[in-house]
C-alpha cells in the first residue's frame, strides 16, 4: 500500500486533495465575516455618551422588594426608587423624599414629614398614604422576608395573627405626615430604616393599594415597576445578563444625567478588560488586589471609600473549645493582621487593632481602656499556656473559595494560628454546607465572613450577638452568648439621648474588648473605578449603596 | 431503519427513568438546605424569619417526604412543567429558554468550525503522514489538548481586545442599542473560535488515525486499481469511512458541550446554561439541575440514536 507513504502516487494525491474547492469557498466565506466583523468592532466601542454602561457587584436575581435581597438587587431598587431614608457616603442619615424625620424622647414614636411636590413617573403626588402602605406590606413577615429586621411597631401582632388588616400603630394624620408608634423603646429604629432603604423603595398606593396582602408580592408590578420614584425608569431586566434604565423625566430631584443607564455583571476579567477598551465606564466594586492593574489603565479613575464591615473570622462560641477568653486573644495576637491588610489587600483597608467590630460613630466607641491587640506571636503562645491550651486540639476551620485576595488572607490567618499552636485544618466547603455546619453547631470551630453596616448606629453590631439570634434564629453566626452584654445593647435602645446611649456602648464595647466575640481581620475599603469623564460620583462604603447618588452624575467631555 | 428507531426510543424510557431517580436522590443528597441557603444570615430575625422559612419550606414542596416529591415533580415534567427556580423564583422551563439559545449557539458554532477545520487537517496528516505537516498538524493539537480553555480565552481577549482592539471583550451583544446579525457575530468570534480550537484537537488526532486505518484497507487498494481519481478514493472511499468514529465522538460530546461550558462562558460574559448549572448547583436549586440533567440525558439517548444512524448511512456495511 504505497498511498500515503511515499511511491509514485504520492505526489499525485496530496495535488490534487489539497485544493479541494469546497475548502477554498469555506475560506473565503469564513475571512470575509471575521473580516466583516473585525473592521466593524471598534464602531461598537464608541459609546454614545448618552448611555452609562456600569458593572455591578453582584447579579440581581429580580426587582421584587419582599424576596430576599442581595445587594445586586438593592442598587438596581435605589436606582429606580427612592427608599423613605438611606446613608450617604459619610454614614448619615438623607433623605430626598422625607422633609424631616424625628423620634419621640423616649423613642416609641416616629414622625415621617413628607417634602411638597415629591411625584411619581405617572405625575401622581407622592403622599403619606403611600408610605403607609409601604411600611405596611414591609412590615408584615408574611409579605417580606426582611420585616423581622426593625423593631416591632403597635398592631403588628393583630395584623400577624389576622386579627386585623392594617397595622394600628401606622397612622397618616395628614397627606404629607406618617406616625409609627413603636412597641418598645427603639433609638436605632430610624437608622434601620435608613439601613434598609435600598431595599425598601416607597411603593404607589395609586397602582397598588388595591392587591391584597396576600398576594402583593407576586404582583406583576415588580416584574416591570411600570411607575417608580427614581433618578431613572426600569426600562428591562434581561435576566443574568442585565438590566437597562432610562432617564425618569419627573424626578423630583432634577435631570439624571443619562438618557439610559446599563448594569450588567461581570468577572474581574471580564471587567477590567471592557473598562479599559471603554466598554464599561463604572464599575463597582474593584478588588483591592487589582487596584494597581486598573490604575495602570489610562482614562480610568480609582476611588475609594473607607469600608463599613469587617471581614473576620466567625469562632464556634458554642462549644468548649473557645470557652476562655485568652484562647481568643491569643488568636488576635498570633495573627498579624495589619501585615495582611498592607500585604495582601495592598494597604486598601483598615485594621480593627481593639477587635471592635463596630466602626463608627465615634460617640459610641470608647477612646480609653481598650487593649490593642497587635501581632505578637509570643504573647500568644503565652496566652494559649495559660489557659492550659493543649496543643494536639485538632481544629477545623470552614473555607468558601472567595475572591482571591480573601482566600490569600485566610490562608495567612490560618497558618500564624498553626504557627502559635492552635492547629487548624482547612476543609473547603460551599456556602449551603457552610450553613449547614454552622446550624448544625457541631463539625466545625472557626469560618470566614464578612458583610453588613456597623457604622450608622452602635446597636448594629448588637443584633449579630444576641443570644436570642444565634443561627438559625438569627444573624449570629458565631453562637456568641451573654445576657449581660444583651442587656446593655437593649439599655442602649430605650433613650435617644446619645450621652446615655455612649456610655452603654462603651461598656459594651470594653466587655468585648476584653472578652472578643470573633476576629475581626481588616475592613476592606469599597473601591470603584470609572471612566475619568464621568464626574459627580461620591463614594459610599456601604455596598448597598454603590448607585445611591447615580442621579447626580453626569459625563464631561 | 424505522424498526430500529422505534424500538431504540422505547429502550429509552425506562433508561431515562432511571437516571431521573437516581439523579433525584443524588441531588437531594448534596449537602446543606436549599431554603436556609434562600436568605442571608443577616437577614434573619427570629420569628419572623422563621414563619417566612417555614412558608416557603412548604411552598417549595420540601416538607413532604421525598418519593412523594419524585411523583410530584415527575406528574409536572409529564405535562411539559419542569418546576419552579428556587433562587430565581421563575418557571424552569423559562429560565432554561432565556439561555439555551446562546450556548446552543456558541457550541454549534464552535462545533461546526472544529469539524470544518479538523476534517481537512485530519485527512492532509494522514495522507502525508509522518511529514512536516503531518508533524505541524499533531503538535498544534497536542497545544490545543494541552492548553487550559481560561488560558487560550484570556489571551484571546489580551489580543484581539484589548491590543488590537478588533473584537468585543464579551458578552453576547452590545447592551443598549438593538441586536444585529453583524453585532452578535462580532461577539460570537472569539468565544466560538476558542472553544473551537480546543475541540479541534482532538478531532484532528481522530479524523487522522480513522484514516489512516481506512486507508489501509483492501476495498481502498482496490478502488485504486480499479482506477479511480485520488479525489473521489480520498473523499468518497475513504473519508467517509474514516468520519464514523467521529460522528460517535460528537454524538457523546455535544450534550456534554451543552451544559460544560461554564468557563468559556464565564471568561467571555456568554450568558449560557453552563453558569446557569453552575449557580444552580451552588444554590442547592433541585428543580434547575433535575431540568439540565434529564435535558441532557434526553440529548445523549437522541444523539447516539442520530450517530447510529448516521453510521449506518455512512457505512452500507451497518445493518441497524
Amino acid at each position: 500500500m504505497t498511498l500515503c507513504c511515499g511511491g509514485p502516487s504520492k505526489g499525485k494525491y496530496m495535488k490534487r486533495t489539497v485544493r479541494p474547492r469546497w475548502l477554498a469557498i469555506l475560506c473565503v466565506v469564513v475571512l470575509g465575516l471575521t473580516g466583516a466583523a473585525c473592521s466593524s468592532a471598534k464602531s461598537t466601542n464608541n459609546k454614545a455618551p448618552t448611555t452609562l454602561h456600569t458593572v455591578m457587584s453582584e447579579e440581581a436575581d429580580d426587582l421584587n422588594p419582599f424576596t430576599p435581597t442581595l445587594q445586586g438587587k438593592s442598587q438596581i431598587l435605589s436606582t429606580i426608587g427612592m427608599p423613605m431614608l438611606y446613608v450617604d457616603s459619610t454614614s448619615k442619615l438623607t433623605s430626598r423624599v422625607l422633609k424631616s424625620w424625628t423620634a419621640s424622647p423616649d423613642a416609641k414614636t416616629i414622625t415621617l414629614v413628607l417634602k411638597p411636590n415629591i411625584q411619581w413617573s405617572d405625575g401622581k403626588p407622592m403622599t403619606s398614604a403611600d408610605l403607609l402602605m409601604s411600611l405596611t406590606d414591609y412590615l408584615d413577615a408574611k409579605v417580606s422576608v426582611n420585616a423581622g429586621r426593625i423593631g416591632p411597631v403597635v398592631g403588628l401582632d393583630a395584623l400577624a395573627s389576622g386579627k386585623a388588616k392594617t397595622i394600628s400603630g401606622l397612622s397618616a394624620p395628614d397627606k404629607s405626615t406618617l406616625v409609627i408608634k413603636l412597641v418598645n423603646p427603639d433609638a436605632a429604629w430610624l437608622p434601620r430604616l435608613a439601613l434598609l432603604g435600598a431595599y425598601w423603595p416607597v411603593l404607589p398606593s395609586h397602582l397598588l393599594g388595591n392587591v391584597p396582602r396576600a398576594k402583593i408580592a407576586t404582583d406583576p408590578f415588580f416584574k416591570t415597576w411600570p411607575v417608580s420614584s427614581g433618578p431613572y425608569l426600569l426600562s428591562k431586566f434581561v435576566r443574568g445578563q442585565y438590566v437597562e434604565v432610562t432617564r425618569n423625566p419627573k424626578w423630583s430631584a432634577g435631570k439624571a444625567g443619562f438618557e439610559k443607564v446599563i448594569f450588567e455583571i461581570l468577572s474581574t476579567d471580564q471587567m477590567t478588560a471592557q473598562l479599559q477598551t471603554g466598554e464599561v465606564q463604572y464599575v463597582y466594586t474593584v478588588d483591592p488586589s487589582d487596584v494597581d492593574r486598573i490604575k495602570r489603565i489610562s482614562g480610568v479613575t480609582v476611588a475609594s471609600h473607607n469600608g463599613v464591615a469587617p471581614e473576620l473570622f466567625g469562632l464556634n462560641n458554642g462549644g468548649s473549645v473557645f470557652k476562655d477568653p485568652r484562647v481568643r486573644q491569643a488568636m488576635l495576637y498570633a495573627i498579624d493582621r495589619a501585615g495582611i491588610c498592607k500585604t495582601i489587600l495592598a494597604g486598601h483597608c483598615t485594621t480593627p487593632t481593639a477587635n471592635l467590630r463596630q466602626i463608627a460613630p465615634s460617640w459610641a466607641l470608647p477612646t480609653t481602656g481598650l487593649t490593642d491587640y497587635n501581632y505578637d506571636p509570643a504573647k500568644a503562645k503565652q496566652l494559649l499556656k495559660d489557659a492550659n491550651w493543649d496543643p494536639n486540639t485538632k481544629l477545623t476551620f470552614l473555607a468558601r473559595t472567595q475572591r482571591s485576595y480573601v482566600d490569600k488572607a485566610v490562608t495567612a490567618a490560618v497558618g500564624q494560628l498553626n504557627a502559635a499552636g492552635m492547629h487548624f485544618s482547612v476543609r473547603n466547603v460551599t456556602t449551603a454546607q457552610l450553613l449547614d455546619s454552622i446550624g448544625k453547631k457541631t463539625g466545625w470551630d472557626a469560618f470566614w465572613v464578612s458583610g453588613a453596616d456597623f457604622v450608622v448606629d452602635p446597636n448594629e453590631w448588637g443584633d449579630y450577638l444576641k443570644c436570642a439570634g444565634r443561627y438559625p434564629d438569627g444573624p449570629n453566626t458565631s453562637q456568641y452568648c451573654d445576657p449581660a452584654t444583651d442587656k446593655l445593647f437593649e439599655d442602649g435602645l430605650k433613650t435617644t439621648d446619645q450621652a446615655a446611649r455612649a456610655s452603654l456602648y462603651h461598656q459594651a464595647f470594653t466587655k468585648l474588648n476584653q472578652s472578643p466575640a470573633e476576629v475581626y481581620l481588616y475592613v476592606v475599603d469599597t473601591i470603584v473605578a470609572y471612566n475619568s469623564h464621568l464626574t459627580g460620583v461620591t463614594v459610599s462604603g456601604n455596598l448597598s449603596g454603590g448607585y445611591w447618588d447615580i442621579g447626580q452624575w453626569r459625563w464631561k467631555a | 431503519m424505522l424498526g430500529f428507531v422505534l424500538r431504540r426510543l422505547i429502550i429509552a424510557i425506562p433508561v431515562l427513568l432511571g437516571i431521573l431517580v437516581i439523579a433525584f436522590v443524588f441531588v437531594h443528597l448534596l449537602p446543606g438546605d436549599p431554603v436556609r441557603l434562600l436568605v442571608d444570615p443577616s437577614q434573619l430575625s427570629g420569628a419572623g424569619s422563621t414563619q417566612y422559612l417555614a412558608q416557603k419550606r412548604i411552598e417549595l414542596g420540601l416538607d413532604k417526604p421525598l418519593p412523594v416529591q419524585w411523583v410530584l415533580w415527575m406528574r409536572e415534567v409529564l405535562t411539559g412543567n419542569l418546576g419552579f427556580s428556587f433562587q430565581q423564583r421563575v418557571p424552569v422551563l423559562q429560565l432554561i429558554q432565556e439561555r439555551v439559545g446562546s450556548t446552543v449557539l456558541l457550541t454549534a458554532t464552535a462545533v461546526v468550525l472544529a469539524v470544518v477545520v479538523a476534517i481537512p487537517v485530519g485527512v492532509l496528516a494522514s495522507l502525508k503522514q509522518n511529514s512536516v505537516l503531518d508533524y505541524l498538524a499533531g503538535a498544534t493539537s497536542m497545544l490545543a489538548i494541552s492548553i487550559p480553555v481560561f488560558f487560550l480565552g484570556l489571551l484571546a481577549i489580551y489580543v484581539f481586545a484589548l491590543q488590537l482592539n478588533v473584537l468585543p471583550s464579551g458578552g453576547r451583544q452590545t447592551l443598549g442599542v438593538p441586536p444585529t446579525l453583524s453585532d452578535t457575530v462580532q461577539h460570537l468570534i472569539m468565544p466560538a473560535a476558542v472553544l473551537a480550537a480546543v475541540l479541534t484537537g482532538p478531532y484532528v488526532r481522530y479524523v487522522r488515525q480513522s484514516m489512516l486505518d481506512v486507508l489501509r484497507q483492501d476495498y481502498i487498494t482496490t478502488a485504486v486499481a480499479k482506477g479511480a481519481s485520488p479525489f473521489r478514493v480520498v473523499l468518497r472511499h475513504a473519508l467517509r469511512n474514516a468520519l464514523i468514529p467521529l460522528t460517535t465522538v460528537l454524538a457523546v460530546q455535544i450534550p456534554a458541550l451543552l451544559a460544560g461550558t461554564v468557563v468559556i462562558e464565564t471568561v467571555f460574559a456568554w450568558p449560557g446554561l453552563g453558569l446557569l448549572v453552575f449557580q444552580s448547583i451552588e444554590g442547592l436549586d433541585y428543580p434547575v439541575i433535575l431540568s439540565v440533567v434529564m435535558m441532557s440525558a434526553v440529548l445523549v439517548q437522541l444523539c447516539n440514536l442520530v450517530a447510529d444512524v448516521l453510521a449506518a448511512v455512512l457505512d452500507p456495511r451497518i445493518r441497524l
